[in-house]
C-alpha cells in the first residue's frame, strides 16, 4: 500500500458538517500539499434551524482562530449556560442542566453528597451552579480569569443561526483555499481492485477524483450508505421520535433567555432557542403517537410570537453507522448517525468526529489499524451520549399519555440500568472518563428527572455537621452574590456582540 | 441490622495494604469500631516504590510528609529507570516528555525531529527523567511559568517504617497478632465471625482481607482466581538491604537480566533491592547469590480474583491481586481499594449493585496496570527461558490494541480506569523501543526547519533546571 501524503480531500455537502471540516482542514493541512474542495447545492436545503451548542465549541472555534465577537455578530449568536427542561418528570416542573459543576467537593465526598444530606434546607442543588443561578434570573458576563473568583467557573457556550455558521466558516474556508464547487452528485464510481470511492460524477458530467472523501450529506449518506453500503444501527426501540417540524418565530415570550428550553410535549418534546433576531423552535416527536398536523399545532400554540417562515418538516432515525469510517470514506454529522438534539450535541459530534479526523488523519496506504480506532471512539462516544439521552425519557414519572407509558417503561441499555439504580441507591456515579457527560450533567438530569438517592453517602455523617450546613449557606449566597453582578443577557450582547443589522421587532 | 455503615470491622492481615485499609477506613468510618488481626506471613517487608497519586492520599490521612519519610526512611522518587532490555537503558519519569506543540503530544514532534535530524534520547526532554539521571531533586514549582512546574514526585518508603506511620495515623484501632484458625459462616452465607488460632471469636459487620493469600476471599469463600503467569512468568522474590549510596539517584531502579528482574529502591540507611525470578528455573541458593547475600523470600503470584468484594468480605491489596513490582505502583491499588470501598460502603447488609460496581472498577483498573507490566515482557529481546516463555503467549487484547495503534501512528489508546495516562505509555513504549512508523501529520504545521532547534532549546532548558537542582542526598537532609 502506498504511504503517499492525501493530496485532494473531496467533502461532499456544505451546511454545517460540510463546512465546519473544511474550515478544519484549511487551517490544519497544508494548502500547497493538499487539495480540498467542497461539493453542494442550493437546491438541497440543510437542516439549519437555530442550533444550541455546548462549551467544547470554543476550543472548535479557537483552533479555527477564530474572533468570539465576530464569529457571534455573523451568526447572530447569544450565550448558552445551559438547558432548562420543563415537564420531563410530570407536567408542569422544570429543571435547569447547567454548564459546570455544583459545589465543591469535599474531602473524597462528592458535593451532591453533602447536598443530598441537607437538601431539605440547603435549597434547590441549582443554587450551588452559577450557570443555572445566572440563566435563572437572565443575566450573562464573561468566565473571569482570575481562579480565586467564583466567575471563573462559569461555562457557557452558543446559541446560532447554523446556517449562518455554514456561511460564516465558508467565507473562513475559502480564504484558506478550499475550493466550493456549486452542483449535485450525480454517480459514484469505486475502485474495482478494493471497492475504494475513485471519483464522483456531477449531474454537469464532471468528474471529480480524490484520495479522501467525506460524506456529508446528512440523512441522505450517499457515500457510506448509498456507494458503500454501510449498515445502520437503528435506536428507535428506545427512542421513538422519528419526525421534527421547526419553525422560527420573532422575539417574545421570555426574550433572549441565556439558555435552551427543552419543553416535554404529548408525543415528544419543543425546542426553544432564542437568537438575536428572532427564536427558533420545533417539535421532536414521535410518528406513532402524533400526526404532522397535530404536531405543527401544538408548535405553533406554544410560539413566542408570529412565525417567521413556513414550517420545515424533518424526518429521521436514531441510530448509528456501524462505520463512520469505511474505506476512503469518512461519515461526519448526520451520515454518521442521529440522536435528536435534546442535550445539543449535534454540532459537536461533527466536531468531535472532525478533531478525531484530524488526530488520525490518514495517508494513501489507509492504514486499517487507524481506521478501527477512529470508529471504536467514535462508537464510544455516541453510544455514551445515546444513554444519556435515553435516561430523560426512562427517568420520568408522566403517565398521561401512551408515548410517555412506552418510553417509561421501556427496557434500557444494560449500562444506563445499572447507573440509574447506583445513582438511585445512594448517589453514586462512576461515569466513564470518555462520556462527553460528566459528573455533574449526569447528577443534574438525574435529580431533576426525580432520581432522588434513597440515602445520601454516609461518609458525609462524619463530617461536622455545623461546619457544612454554613459551608452550604456560604456558598450560595456566593453564586447568589455573582449572578446579581452580572449585567443582563440581553444587555451583554448588546454590548458585546450585536449584529450590525439586528432589527429587533417588539414582540 | 441495617446500620447506614458497618459499625464493626475487622481486617486480617497486618501488612501495607491492611493498615492502608485501617488508616482510611478510621477516617471514613470515626465511629465504627476497627481492628487488625496482623497475621505473621503479612508482616511488612522491604520497600515501596510509589506513585505521585499516593501523596494525595496521604494528605487525605493527614499524614505529614516529612515525618512520614522520617519514619519510613524515605527518599524521594522522580520515575524509574530501566536497563537491560535494550543496548541503552532508559527513565519512565514523572514529568512528561517535552511539551505539547501545536496541541500535538510531544512523542509525534520528537520522532519527526529523529527523521530531520540528530536528537536525544527521548527521555532526555523529560525533566523528571534528567534530573533524577544527575540525582538531583527539587520539589515541584506551583508557579506555572515555571518548568519545575511541570515536575511531580512520588516516594520511595520501607514497608515496616511505613505500617508504623500509617498505625499512628490510625487513631485508636485494635490491634494484635493473630493467626486465622477457622471462619463461622451465617446461615445466608456470609462470613458471621473469624475464629482465631487461639479460639478467640471475632465477630463484624464487614470483613476486609489483606492477606497474601486470600484467606477469606479465596480459601474461605472460595472466590477463583484467574492467573497470569504464562504473560509474567516470575513466581518468586527474594528481598536485602545493602548499603546505601552517598547520593542515590532519586529513581527506582530496575534492571532485567537472566533469571529475571532487579530492583534497587533506595532508602535513607540502606538500599533495598528485590529479585523476581522463576522458581522453577532460578533456586533460592542463587537468587541469594545474585543479591550477594542473605535475603528474604516470598511467593509472587500474578493474578487477580475474580471478583474482589463478595457478600461482607472485601479483598484489598495482595487478597485481591498482585502484579509483579515492575512498574513502580506499589500501594497504589490497596489504596485505590479501600478509597472504592469507601464511596462505595455498603451497610451490613451488603449492597449488590455497589458490590457489582466495585468488581467492575477494580478489576478493570488491575487489568490494565497489568497490561504495562506484560508490555514490559512482550517487548524484551533477551533470550533467556523466562523472557524467552513469557514472549510465547499472545498479549492481552487490549494491550495487543493499544500497541497496533502506538506502532501505527504513536497514538495512545486509554480505557477506562487507567492508571497510566498517555504521557507514561508513550514513554514506556519509545524506552522499550517500540517506535511508531509514523508521526500525527498535525505536528508538521511547526515549520521543519523550527522543528530541531525547538528540541535543542528545550532541552537545554532542562538540563539548566536539572542542574540547578540539589542533590538528592542534600534535599533528603533538609525536607522544605
Amino acid at each position: 500500500m502506498s504511504d503517499a501524503p492525501i493530496r485532494k480531500v473531496l467533502i461532499l455537502g456544505g451546511g454545517t458538517a460540510g463546512w465546519m471540516t473544511a474550515a478544519a482542514l484549511a487551517k490544519v493541512l497544508n494548502a500547497e500539499r493538499t487539495e480540498v474542495v467542497l461539493v453542494e447545492s442550493e437546491q438541497i436545503g440543510t437542516i439549519g434551524v437555530g442550533e444550541a451548542t455546548i462549551p467544547p465549541i470554543l476550543t472548535f472555534n479557537a483552533m479555527l482562530g477564530i474572533d468570539e465577537r465576530a464569529f457571534m455578530r455573523a451568526t447572530k449568536a447569544t450565550f448558552k449556560l445551559g438547558i432548562e427542561f420543563r415537564g420531563w418528570t410530570r407536567p408542569g416542573d422544570r429543571y435547569i442542566h447547567p454548564f459546570g459543576t455544583f459545589g465543591l467537593d469535599i474531602e473524597a465526598i462528592k458535593f451532591h453528597q453533602v447536598w443530598l444530606k441537607f437538601r431539605d434546607h440547603a435549597g434547590p442543588i441549582e443554587d450551588f451552579n452559577l450557570a443555572a443561578v445566572a440563566a435563572r434570573q437572565g443575566r450573562f458576563a464573561l468566565p473571569d480569569p482570575d481562579p480565586a473568583k467564583v466567575l471563573s467557573s462559569l461555562k457557557y457556550a452558543f446559541h446560532f443561526d447554523a446556517s449562518l455558521y455554514a456561511r460564516f466558516l465558508r467565507t473562513y474556508a475559502e480564504a484558506r483555499g478550499v475550493t466550493r464547487i456549486e452542483d449535485k452528485v450525480g454517480d459514484v464510481t469505486l475502485r474495482r481492485e478494493d471497492g475504494f470511492i475513485q471519483s464522483v460524477t456531477l449531474e454537469d458530467g464532471r468528474v471529480i477524483e480524490a484520495d479522501l472523501f467525506i460524506d456529508c450529506t446528512g440523512f441522505r449518506a450517499l457515500l457510506i450508505g448509498g456507494a458503500l453500503g454501510g449498515a445502520y444501527h437503528d435506536w428507535s426501540h428506545w427512542l421513538p421520535n422519528d419526525r421534527a417540524v421547526a419553525i422560527p418565530c420573532d422575539t417574545g415570550g421570555d426574550g433572549l433567555t441565556p439558555y435552551t428550553r427543552a419543553t416535554a410535549d404529548t408525543a415528544g418534546w419543543r425546542w426553544r432557542i432564542p437568537l438575536q433576531h428572532r427564536t427558533g423552535n420545533g417539535y421532536v416527536y414521535s410518528s406513532a403517537h402524533i400526526g404532522d398536523d397535530d404536531a405543527l399545532a401544538a408548535l405553533v400554540a406554544g410560539l413566542d410570537g408570529p412565525p417567521r417562515a413556513e414550517p420545515n418538516f424533518l424526518r429521521f432515525q436514531a441510530g448509528r453507522r456501524d462505520q463512520a469510517w469505511i474505506k476512503n470514506c469518512v461519515a461526519i454529522g448526520l451520515s454518521s448517525g442521529f440522536l435528536e438534539p435534546l442535550e445539543s450535541t449535534s454540532i459537536h459530534l461533527i466536531q468531535a468526529g472532525i478533531t478525531k479526523l484530524l488526530a488520525l488523519f490518514p495517508d494513501c496506504g489507509f492504514d486499517p489499524v487507524e481506521i478501527a480506532e477512529y470508529n471504536r471512539l467514535t462508537a464510544q462516544q455516541i453510544d455514551q451520549v445515546r444513554d444519556f439521552i435515553i435516561l430523560h425519557y426512562k427517568a420520568t414519572e408522566r403517565a398521561d399519555t401512551p408515548y410517555w407509558d412506552q418510553v417509561r417503561t421501556m427496557a434500557i441499555p444494560d449500562s444506563l440500568r445499572r447507573k440509574i439504580e447506583l445513582f438511585a441507591g445512594r448517589g453514586r456515579l462512576f461515569p466513564s472518563d470518555f462520556d462527553l457527560f460528566g459528573e455533574s450533567s449526569w447528577v443534574a438530569v438525574l435529580l431533576g428527572q426525580g432520581i432522588v438517592p434513597r440515602k445520601h453517602d454516609a461518609l458525609v455523617d462524619a463530617l461536622p455537621e455545623v461546619a457544612l450546613v454554613q459551608r452550604l449557606t456560604r456558598l450560595s449566597a456566593v453564586i447568589a452574590e455573582a449572578a446579581r453582578a452580572m449585567p443582563t443577557h440581553e444587555a451583554f450582547i448588546a454590548r458585546y456582540c450585536a449584529a450590525s443589522d439586528l432589527a429587533r421587532a417588539p414582540a | 441490622m441495617s446500620a447506614p455503615v458497618p459499625r464493626t470491622v475487622v481486617i486480617l492481615g497486618g501488612g501495607v495494604a491492611g493498615w492502608m485499609a485501617a488508616a482510611a477506613l478510621a477516617r471514613a468510618l470515626p465511629a465504627a469500631v476497627l481492628r487488625v488481626v496482623e497475621t505473621a506471613a503479612d508482616a511488612p517487608r522491604g520497600a515501596l516504590s510509589t506513585l505521585p497519586a499516593l501523596r494525595a492520599f496521604h494528605a487525605r490521612l493527614g499524614l505529614d510528609e516529612a515525618a512520614l519519610m522520617r519514619t519510613a526512611r524515605g527518599t524521594f522518587k522522580l520515575g524509574t529507570r530501566f536497563s537491560g532490555w535494550m543496548a541503552t537503558d532508559h527513565v519512565e519519569g514523572f514529568s512528561d516528555a517535552g511539551a505539547n506543540l501545536e496541541g500535538v503530544a510531544f512523542h509525534h514532534h520528537w520522532l519527526r525531529a529523529r527523521a530531520l535530524g540528530p536528537t536525544e534520547p527521548f527521555d532526555a526532554y523529560s525533566l523528571a527523567a534528567t534530573a533524577g539521571r544527575l540525582g538531583r531533586f527539587a520539589y515541584p514549582s506551583e508557579d506555572p511559568r515555571s518548568v519545575l512546574s511541570t515536575l511531580s514526585y512520588g516516594l520511595h518508603l520501607d514497608a515496616a517504617g511505613y505500617v508504623t506511620a500509617l498505625r499512628a495515623s490510625a487513631g485508636t484501632v485494635r490491634r494484635g497478632p493473630g493467626e486465622l484458625g477457622d471462619i463461622e459462616r451465617s446461615p445466608d452465607g456470609r462470613i458471621a465471625a473469624l475464629i482465631l488460632a487461639d479460639g478467640e471469636r471475632v465477630a463484624a459487620d464487614l470483613f476486609v482481607d489483606t492477606t497474601a493469600e486470600g484467606r477469606l476471599i479465596g480459601a474461605a469463600l472460595g472466590v477463583a482466581w484467574t492467573d497470569w503467569s504464562a504473560w509474567l512468568p516470575c513466581d518468586r522474590l527474594a528481598v536485602r538491604e545493602v548499603a546505601p549510596r552517598a547520593n542515590p539517584p532519586a529513581l527506582t531502579e530496575i534492571e532485567a537480566i537472566p533469571e529475571g528482574w532487579l530492583r534497587r529502591t533506595p532508602l535513607r540507611g540502606g538500599d533495598a533491592v528485590m529479585l523476581a525470578y522463576d522458581a522453577a528455573l532460578t533456586s533460592d541458593d542463587q537468587a541469594r547469590e545474585i543479591l550477594g547475600g542473605e535475603a528474604a523470600m516470598r511467593p509472587l503470584r500474578n493474578g487477580r480474583r475474580e471478583r474482589a468484594w463478595l457478600g461482607n468480605c472485601v479483598a484489598i491489596g495482595p487478597a485481591a491481586g498482585e502484579i509483579e513490582a515492575l512498574n513502580g505502583v506499589d500501594g497504589h491499588l490497596a489504596q485505590s481499594g479501600v478509597s472504592k470501598l469507601i464511596a462505595l460502603l455498603p451497610g451490613p447488609d451488603g449492597a449488590p449493585l455497589a458490590e457489582a460496581e466495585y468488581n467492575r472498577l477494580i478489576g478493570e483498573e488491575q487489568d490494565r496496570i497489568r497490561d504495562m507490566a506484560v508490555l514490559r515482557y512482550a517487548v524484551g529481546t533477551r533470550v533467556d527461558p523466562p523472557w524467552a516463555r513469557a514472549r510465547q503467549a499472545p498479549v492481552p487484547e487490549k494491550l495487543a490494541y493499544k500497541r497496533a495503534q502506538f506502532e501505527s501512528r504513536g497514538r495512545v489508546v486509554l480505557y477506562d480506569e487507567e492508571t497510566f495516562m498517555d504521557g507514561a505509555w508513550a514513554e514506556a513504549f519509545i524506552g522499550h523501543g517500540i517506535l511508531p512508523r509514523r508521526h500525527d501529520r498535525l505536528a508538521d504545521r511547526l515549520p521543519a526547519a523550527r522543528v530541531g532547534e525547538t528540541l535543542a532549546r528545550l532541552r537545554r532548558l532542562i538540563v539548566q533546571a536539572a542542574q540547578a537542582m540539589p542533590p538528592h542526598a542534600d534535599a533528603l537532609k533538609d525536607p522544605a
